[in-house]
């Protein structure tokens, strides 16, 4: 059986050449590949180069594995992969998660969109007050003081 | 294709021909007009670009089918951003057909090609799926073709009473409908003349009424809300034999249309459209783009009878059919368009259902169910997942070099506020608990709005007790601290509020009485229980919904001497209850405690193990939860102060040490198995616990106590302020408030 490579090409002009299950587990390349069934390049339009070599990266590592030994993963293959997601994840600074982000909700890959949804919501929000996530975020203020402080005591509890 | 079918053409009558003749130019005139209006549009220019209102262009092109909707799409980015905008992308129905004899059913996803298999243990190889709407089938059993159907909704697995406006059932010489609407014990009997020669075949739901059309092409319509059967003249398509070819009717948009193709082989195909004004089947090309999804039916041994499933749909998202015409999924004809499975047999056994609107629940389900399947694979796969590893690293460190690590954060503002769509800041704030979605919000204006769009404030729930003067029950409001007097003859005394739920109590009447009712003290409805099973302890009991829903199932959990469980279950409408019986262990303790989630109910014994209870499969499991970390189990006051509870999905168990007024509340994982100590979500989250029988725990928020502040009805904590009846535990209830309580 020979394996189909997809070549997809990035905003700024770079290549990958994947393999087809590689790219097939976004749910827009199909249908792009569909459109342009003559070009062998698929480009991407709002996927930087390093951004989409992430999400390569990302989706070579969670390419199912063709049962040709009994198939599936084992329960402790499954915790290598949380393991090996935590630590890609940790890897990124904020910007680059951001674009991750929006390109997995382009790319339409489900689980590397959840992951950056929850990552962000574990570790950039959740127990951080607010001026951190301000930090974290790069967030500017653009509550007055007597907004934030009208904001705050409407649910005074949560900032004990 | 119009010559094959001439060929064939012996069989209609010879007098048709020349009318259908003189019907063609009548079709293709309009056609005519619209393309003349177009030509005219370029001459003025910007006038239907850029100065017509977006909501007339919109409603302009609401009109058009789907491939004319996407070609007016590329004319100009305002009519791309209108075309968008009316473009009706309807979900793909999904595939259900069984995978064998035993009543294993695949669902098939066709837009991500995904297979979902379910056990329908109902479904055992005679039933026909003679229906599809909304998400529901209707089964037909073998043994007695219409009159013993029971429905299944495959998506959410819960078997109830189907919801359906009514059936319909053809014979050839009297021609009888029969009609039944959910709630009604007998079937009502229409009977109609047949002046049609041919059997009535197929039929399909649309604005109200049955249509039905006959093996010859005749059209027939059913109203039920005036009991009338018509026979409509509609004048059939050209050149249609009638035993040449299969015939499909459907339903789209409120409109009908006939597919017709070539029996057997099942090409030539053609569709029509019935124009109710002129009475005519016209060729319609507007469906270009659609998608119908076939099957066939096959009712009862004798007669075989073939209906059309669902309506032709849109295909879903990005993707209009890539066929000129309709492209059709025929779930059984190699067609060669035709992706979903290729099952030979069981023709009556496959059908095409709508999913539902959210299938969150589903997913959940189904990863769950997948994940105890990896639990139990071999470890033989470890050593190759092992040698995976490195490959799967080596790259990651690589890009890590290319791409630089956190220290590297430049100060690039705006992305997370500004520039990120809206839907993906809900997406990420909604994954935070009370007190964290209260902390974003304040981080700036953008965080603010994302942050309460997603905040789930639930009505507080009322207490409902009984006064200490006269035993007259009293409904309290903690938000406004006012308190309504309810008479309640029907409570005298001796009564143990079971179980509540969406406003809903569930009362059993004394310990000896033989008899149970549903109460809501808002509206101070009344539903009775049948007689209660002997062994019916009155204790453990739950519901999983309203019992006006249809979804409503209550289930009693009784431990019977130490070997048995017994469970019983009752759905509204049935007369008495179905009992269930499996073994247990003596170590597991007694069970006492037990709550619906997801569909299933569950159990806590007081040695701490979790059972499930899946009602539509009948399964009991005992999951492998280690009990969470205390002390001693005997140190707790199991059925006072362990609390069992539902919130979002999730099961949490709060429990506290005898004499001791610290509580711990503990999520389950149900992942990795284990009660995991959650103070952050749970934070803001309050506890509403009665110390009946069954204590019912329900979590709302926002709670003005910092942390997970608990009203305990009767007990004297510091953190209750609700009334201080001391007595009668069993008679106090929170109830979920109707959501307009403006009788009050």
């Amino acid at each position: 059986m020979s394996k189909k490579n997809i070549v997809l090409k990035s905003s700024n002009g770079i290549i990958f050449e994947v393999e087809e299950a590689v790219a097939l587990q976004s749910e827009t390349i199909p249908y792009m590949i569909e459109d342009d069934c003559a070009n062998d390049t698929i480009p991407l339009a709002n996927v930087t180069g390093d951004i989409l070599a992430l999400v390569i990266e990302y989706c070579k590592k969670h390419v199912v594995v063709a049962d040709g030994d009994g198939g599936g993963s084992s329960s402790s293959s499954q915790e290598d992969l949380k393991n090996w997601d935590a630590q890609f994840m940790n890897d990124l600074d904020q910007s680059k998660i951001f674009n991750l982000l929006l390109a997995a909700d382009f790319l339409n890959i489900k689980t590397l969109f959840d992951l950056t949804c929850q990552f962000v919501a574990d570790t950039m929000i959740k127990g951080k007050s607010v001026e951190e996530v301000r930090r974290t975020l790069n967030i500017e203020k653009d509550y007055t003081s007597e907004e934030e402080a009208k904001a705050r005591q409407e649910n005074e509890w949560a900032f004990k | 294709m119009r010559t094959c079918r001439r060929t064939d053409t012996a069989a209609t009558p010879a007098s048709l021909l020349p009318e259908t003749l003189t019907i063609k130019p009548i079709v293709q005139a309009p056609s005519k007009k619209t393309r003349g209006s177009k030509t005219k549009k370029k001459c003025v220019t910007g006038f239907w670009d850029l100065k017509i209102p977006s909501e007339l262009l919109q409603d302009i092109l609401s009109r058009l089918g789907p491939k004319a909707n996407i070609q007016a799409s590329v004319v100009c980015k305002a009519w791309f951003e209108a075309a968008v905008s009316v473009r009706k992308f309807l979900p793909l129905p999904w595939a259900f057909y069984p995978l064998s004899q035993d009543g294993d059913y695949i669902l098939f996803d066709p837009s991500t090609s995904q297979t979902h298999k379910h056990n329908c243990p109902d479904l055992k190889g005679h039933e026909a799926l003679s229906g599809s709407r909304d998400g529901w089938l209707l089964v037909a059993t073998r043994i007695a073709t219409s009159n013993n159907s029971s429905s299944k909704r495959p998506l959410q697995r819960q078997l109830v009473v189907w919801w359906s406006p009514s059936h319909k059932k053809s014979k050839r010489l009297s021609f009888v409908i029969s009609t039944w609407r959910p709630g009604e014990t007998v079937w009502t009997n229409h009977r109609y003349e047949n002046r049609c020669t041919g059997v009535w075949e197929n039929c399909v739901f649309s604005n109200g009424v049955f249509y039905a059309l006959s093996k010859c092409a005749v059209l027939g319509i059913f109203d039920p809300c005036k009991a009338t059967w018509d026979v409509l003249q509609v004048k059939s398509w050209p050149n249609c034999d009638y035993c040449q070819i299969e015939l499909f009717l459907m339903e789209h948009g409120g409109n009908i249309f006939v597919l017709s193709t070539r029996r057997y082989t099942y090409d030539q195909k053609s569709v029509f459209k019935l124009n109710l004004e002129g009475m005519i089947w016209e060729e319609k090309s507007e469906i270009c783009g659609m998608t119908v999804l076939a099957r066939y039916i096959e009712l009862g041994v004798v007669s075989l009878q073939r209906s059309c499933c669902l309506s032709a749909k849109e295909r879903n998202g990005r993707c209009p059919s890539t066929n000129e015409l309709a492209s059709l999924y025929y779930s059984l004809f190699g067609e060669k368009n035709s992706r979903p499975p290729t099952s030979t047999s069981f023709s009556n056994r496959i059908a095409w259902v709508d999913p539902p609107h959210n299938n969150v629940n589903f997913w959940e389900i189904m990863i769950t169910g997948r994940r105890t399947y990896t639990a139990a694979t071999p470890a033989s796969l470890l050593p190759e997942t092992l040698t995976i590893k490195p490959n799967g690293q080596a790259p990651s460190k690589k890009a890590r070099g290319n791409h630089g690590s956190k220290k590297k954060k430049k100060c690039v503002t705006g992305s997370w506020d500004l520039n990120i769509p809206t839907e993906l800041l809900q997406e990420i704030l909604s994954r935070l608990g009370p007190k964290d979605n209260i902390h974003a919000s304040v981080v700036c204006k953008t965080w603010f709005e994302a942050a309460v769009s997603v905040r789930r404030f639930q009505p507080l729930p009322w207490l409902f007790y009984p006064s200490e003067e006269d035993g007259d029950y009293i409904l309290f409001n903690p938000s406004r601290s006012q308190k309504y007097k309810q008479n309640s003859p029907e409570l005298k005394g001796q009564e143990l509020i079971s179980y509540s739920r969406d406003g809903w109590l569930l009362v059993v009447e004394d310990k000896h009485s033989k008899s149970g009712f549903f109460l809501n003290p808002f509206t101070r409805e009344h539903i009775s229980l049948p007689n209660r099973p002997p062994f019916f302890s009155g204790h453990c009991l739950a519901f999983s919904a309203a019992p006006t829903s249809t979804s409503c199932l209550v289930a009693s959990f009784t431990q019977k001497r130490k070997r048995h469980l017994v469970i019983a279950t009752w759905r509204p409408g049935e007369t008495k209850w179905t009992i269930h019986r499996y073994p247990t262990t003596s170590s597991s303790g007694r069970w006492n405690k037990c709550v619906f989630s997801n569909g299933v109910f569950y159990a806590l014994s007081d040695c701490g193990f979790l059972g499930v209870f899946d009602p539509c499969k009948a399964t009991w499991n005992v999951r492998p939860v280690k009990p969470w970390d205390c002390a001693a189990f005997c140190d707790i006051d199991f059925s006072r102060s362990v609390l069992l509870m539902e919130h979002d999905g999730n099961i949490f168990v709060m429990s506290g040490e005898r004499g001791n007024n610290n509580r711990s509340v503990f999520k389950l994982n149900q992942e990795r198995m284990v009660w995991e100590e959650k103070s952050e979500e749970v934070c803001g989250l309050t506890v509403f616990a009665t110390y009946a029988a069954s204590i019912t725990g329900s979590c709302s928020y926002p709670s003005t106590n910092g942390l997970l502040s608990v009203y305990y009805s009767l007990v004297d904590d510091k953190s209750s302020r609700s009334p201080t009846t001391t007595s009668l535990p069993h008679r106090v209830a929170w109830v979920d408030p109707p959501h307009d309580n403006v009788n009050l």
